[in-house]
């Protein structure tokens, strides 16, 4: 296979793209904090609950359903938020995101996976503009459907949590309500057959983020020139994208798996990518990718 | 690109203005139920006294605006 030539960044990526799944749990230990530091007032950007015994930051989405609750509006987190999404899209969903790196755990399972129809990503937009803002301003946090109460993150990261330390502290023990309970099991279940299911149909903070790939600094170049339409770059993408035909999708979570196109068709850049010199040396290709489970 | 590095450049202004309007407004407390919350200093005082009237926020003896209790986090 021909050696591609590629800018820096995209070598950069080609080499840290086979230790994804340990970047992600990198980020894990930023976010899970065991020294006990708390920055609760601040937000990180990814999807976290606050009120997990070891969250280290706060959770975007509860500020903004909080404070719709109150009327209010978050400048700094949305700030934070658009700032994010201005520069690197959902670049923190594919390798930075806790509730992301479980799901690509459970889809490690050797079981089936089923794919979901594409227009099941526009979920994400209802789930923002009713559970997380309108619900809340018309409703107060005490609506069942309220955000936080049946987000499974604050199901598994908080409750489930808090009942172990309760059982290990010999208290009685407050069992989250059967609906927490169920969207657990469900969510749970589900994403040993589909993969990355919270991401791809309902999360509230991918869809800002991925709104902004269109239009952020940094994203997916396709050459077509390079191109041969072998389909490669389609069967590498595990969310049912064509990146040749939409590198920047909506649905896209930026794991950059469909750059490991051999051609070199499809390369992570930035906007400032023409104003420097492409890399001298040529990079090893992307590995060979790995048959499907 | 030139599109694109111009919307991006909008974004990036957008959210320094938003950044700097949170800081301008002394910050802001995050969450119902921490325990130093609940100034909500960056909104405006016609919303914060909506708020107060509306039950989500009270007066503590110190003038200090604070949360009520029963808005802590459901989780």
């Amino acid at each position: 296979m021909a050696m591609a030539e590629k800018t820096r960044l995209a070598g950069f990526f080609a080499r840290l793209q086979p230790y994804r799944l340990w970047i992600q749990t990198a980020f894990l230990m930023v976010w899970l904090d065991p020294l006990g530091i708390r920055y609760h007032g601040i937000c990180a950007p990814v999807f976290h609950c606050y009120a997990c015994p070891l969250a280290t930051f706060g959770c975007p989405i509860g500020v903004l359903a909080n404070f719709s609750a109150l009327h209010l509006i978050p400048f700094i987190t949305i700030g934070l938020l658009i700032v994010v999404g201005a520069l690197v899209g959902s670049l923190f969903c594919g390798w930075a995101c806790p509730f992301g790196l479980l799901q690509d755990l459970g889809a490690r399972f050797p079981t089936k996976k089923f794919e979901l129809p594409r227009w099941t990503g526009h979920f994400r937009f209802v789930v923002l503009g009713a559970l997380v803002l309108a619900i809340p301003y018309f409703f107060g946090e005490e609506h069942p459907l309220f955000i936080c109460r049946v987000c499974p993150a604050g199901g598994i990261e908080a409750a489930l949590p808090s009942v172990v330390s309760q059982a290990i502290a010999g208290q009685q023990i407050v069992w989250p309500n059967v609906l927490k309970l169920t969207i657990i099991a469900v969510f749970l279940g589900s994403i040993l057959f589909i993969r990355r299911p919270w991401c791809r149909v309902l999360c509230p903070l991918g869809v800002i983020f991925s709104a902004m790939n269109r239009a952020s600094a940094f994203f997916l170049r396709f050459e077509k020139g390079k191109c041969t339409s072998c389909g490669r770059c389609t069967k590498l993408c595990q969310y049912n994208i064509e990146p040749e035909q939409s590198p920047n999708d909506l649905r896209c979570i930026r794991c950059l798996e469909c750059t490991r196109c051999n051609l070199g068709a499809l390369t992570p850049d930035t906007i400032l990518h023409g104003r420097r010199k492409p890399a001298a040396e040529t990079v090893p290709p992307a590995r060979e990718p790995t048959p499907e489970a | 690109m030139r599109t694109r590095a111009s919307v991006c450049l909008i974004l990036l202004l957008v959210s320094a203005l938003l950044l700097a309007l949170g800081l301008l407004f002394n910050g802001e407390q995050v969450y119902p139920d921490d325990p130093n919350n609940a100034t909500a200093s960056n909104a405006s005082e016609s919303a914060l006294n909506r708020a107060v009237a509306a039950g989500r926020l009270f007066r503590d003896p110190s003038g200090l605006l604070r949360i009520r209790a029963s808005a802590a986090c459901p989780t």
